[in-house]
């Protein structure tokens, strides 16, 4: 079980005023399950992610992963390879020391980046690159694992093709995930959970658990749920910013 | 791309001879209507290195020149990366440090070889130390412009990961500083080697700025200009045989795409 509690994130203004991006956000990712986080652009989610990520510690609240913790991984909304290491090597270099030696062929064919992985990332296009972003979060084979849009701004095909790859792999893997995305029916098809957040300062203002299966989540199915969503969406607009919630419980 | 990218250089290096061609011409014909003690032609210039190297110390002072410009080159970078990279990190640290960078920076650099010689003693360490302190702010300056313009997007990548230091140093961090190691050694060397020989002169019995010392005194031209130049081709061959290739192998990965 994965624990986000941020009673408040203020940013500094470059004008030097505070800003308050987040407050009294409270979500539970159960262990294998699929969440995620839907919202407004602007309303905080990477900055959510980076918190729960530790990349980020100047909030109150606080994130409580499970114990024991195995390995986290994630994908940046950029893809974040080292321009100066080839596709193998930037997916090596994640790679904890009892996985070092461990064969990539089979993930890297399976994402079809096989025959690019001697290449630098500047000669990839963009969809080849996060694609191996992908790899490099799933090469090491998390528990956790925290996606931030992976599939924007790639064609219909691949993403799909992307997304059954993921479910495959957190099938196999028991992974726990967390995905930020701005494609409603994305959530749909893959998530188990979907936090609905709202607008600046950032909360949950609504939660949808999806317990059909996702086999049976047919065009019918996923287009009810992206409406449900899109209800969500729209009351977070209006909800008075002036109710304020109980600040969490800190353990 | 290959061929085209070899005549490019073969041309170049035409372009240099030619050019070099035409300014050993003009001194030729410079010493020629001057017929002067003072100015001799190339040739002799040429046969006073030909019978220093022959029967003389060229090759020996030049290489205790060379020795010293590399240690000093060494100690410089290490030193002035660590404190430029501190510096670039820490910008509390950096605001109340920076006076003192600008303050070494303008220090003239026969300033510092005197007071080195008269503190630490005529030998080899106060040498060493006098080069070092005149080329070190420079390196200050360029690592810790190096160490701001850190990319922290890589940096909390390597953090997810949970890279180690020292894999999070050789792939994350170095490859990003290396611009900046590059330029400080590029500019470290025409810098130091020009100090080298002022430190030689005031108090070193040997290196080329020893002899050059030496032939001044004796009003020896040919002297003085077949030293120099015989440095001068040293550090070329350096420049290009060792510098520039070790530059382009780091710099493969920016030449696709």
């Amino acid at each position: 079980m994965v624990e986000v509690c941020i009673d408040e994130k203020t940013f500094q203004t470059a004008g030097g005023a505070a800003l308050t991006a987040i407050r009294g956000l409270l979500f539970t990712v159960t262990k294998g399950r699929i969440a995620c986080l839907v919202g407004p652009s602007g309303c905080g989610k990477t900055t959510t992610l980076r918190i729960a990520l530790g990349l980020d510690r100047a909030f109150e609240g606080y994130i409580r992963l499970p114990e024991p913790m195995g390995r986290i991984a994630a994908v940046f909304q950029e893809h974040r390879l080292l321009p100066w290491r080839t596709v193998e090597q930037n997916i090596r270099l994640a790679l904890p020391g009892e996985l070092r030696n461990k064969n990539l062929t089979a993930l890297l064919d399976e994402l079809h980046i096989l025959e690019v992985a001697d290449l630098y990332p500047s000669e990839l296009s963009l969809g080849l690159a996060r694609r191996v972003a992908l790899a490099r979060a799933l090469a090491i084979e998390p528990s956790l694992l925290l996606l931030d849009e992976p599939f924007a701004s790639l064609d219909e095909e691949t993403a799909s093709r992307l997304r059954r790859l993921l479910l495959d792999q957190w099938s196999s893997h028991k992974m726990t995930i967390l995905m930020i995305t701005h494609d409603l029916a994305e959530a749909a098809q893959l998530a188990d959970d979907i936090f609905i957040l709202s607008e600046r300062p950032t909360r949950v203002c609504r939660t949808i658990h999806l317990d059909m299966p996702r086999s049976s989540r047919d065009a019918a199915a996923i287009a009810q749920i992206v409406e449900d969503v899109r209800i969500g969406l729209r009351e977070a607009k209006v909800t008075p910013l002036a109710q304020q919630e109980e600040p969490c419980q800190t353990p | 791309m290959a061929p085209n990218r070899h005549s490019k250089k073969l041309a170049s290096a035409g372009n240099i001879c030619a050019s070099f061609t035409v300014l050993t011409a003009i001194w030729a014909v410079v010493a020629c209507i001057s017929n002067s003690n003072t100015l001799p032609s190339p040739l002799a210039v040429l046969d006073f290195m030909v019978a220093e190297a022959i029967a003389g110390p060229l090759f020996l002072e030049t290489g205790a020149t060379l020795l010293r410009v590399g240690v000093s080159l060494l100690i410089s970078m290490a030193l002035g990366s660590a404190i430029g990279i501190f510096l670039g990190l820490r910008p509390a640290a950096d605001r109340f440090f920076d006076s003192w960078v600008v303050l070494f920076l303008n220090i003239p650099a026969v300033v510092v070889i005197v007071l080195a010689y008269v503190w630490l003693g005529l030998n080899e360490f106060a040498a060493l130390v006098a080069i070092a302190v005149n080329k070190i702010p420079n390196v200050v300056v360029v690592m810790r412009e190096g160490a701001r313009s850190l990319d922290p997007q890589y940096a909390d990548m390597a953090n997810v990961f949970r890279l180690t230091i020292a894999r999070k140093i050789r792939n994350v961090i170095l490859p990003q500083l290396y611009p900046f190691v590059a330029a400080s050694i590029r500019s470290g060397f025409s810098l130091i080697w020009k100090i080298v020989l002022v430190v030689e002169l005031l108090g070193r019995p040997n290196g080329v700025g020893f002899q050059i010392h030496l032939h001044f005194q004796l009003f020896d031209v040919a002297g003085i200009l077949g030293y120099a130049l015989t440095f001068v081709v040293v550090m070329l061959g350096v420049e290009f045989f060792l510098l520039q290739p070790a530059e382009q192998h780091a710099h493969r990965w920016r030449m696709h795409g």
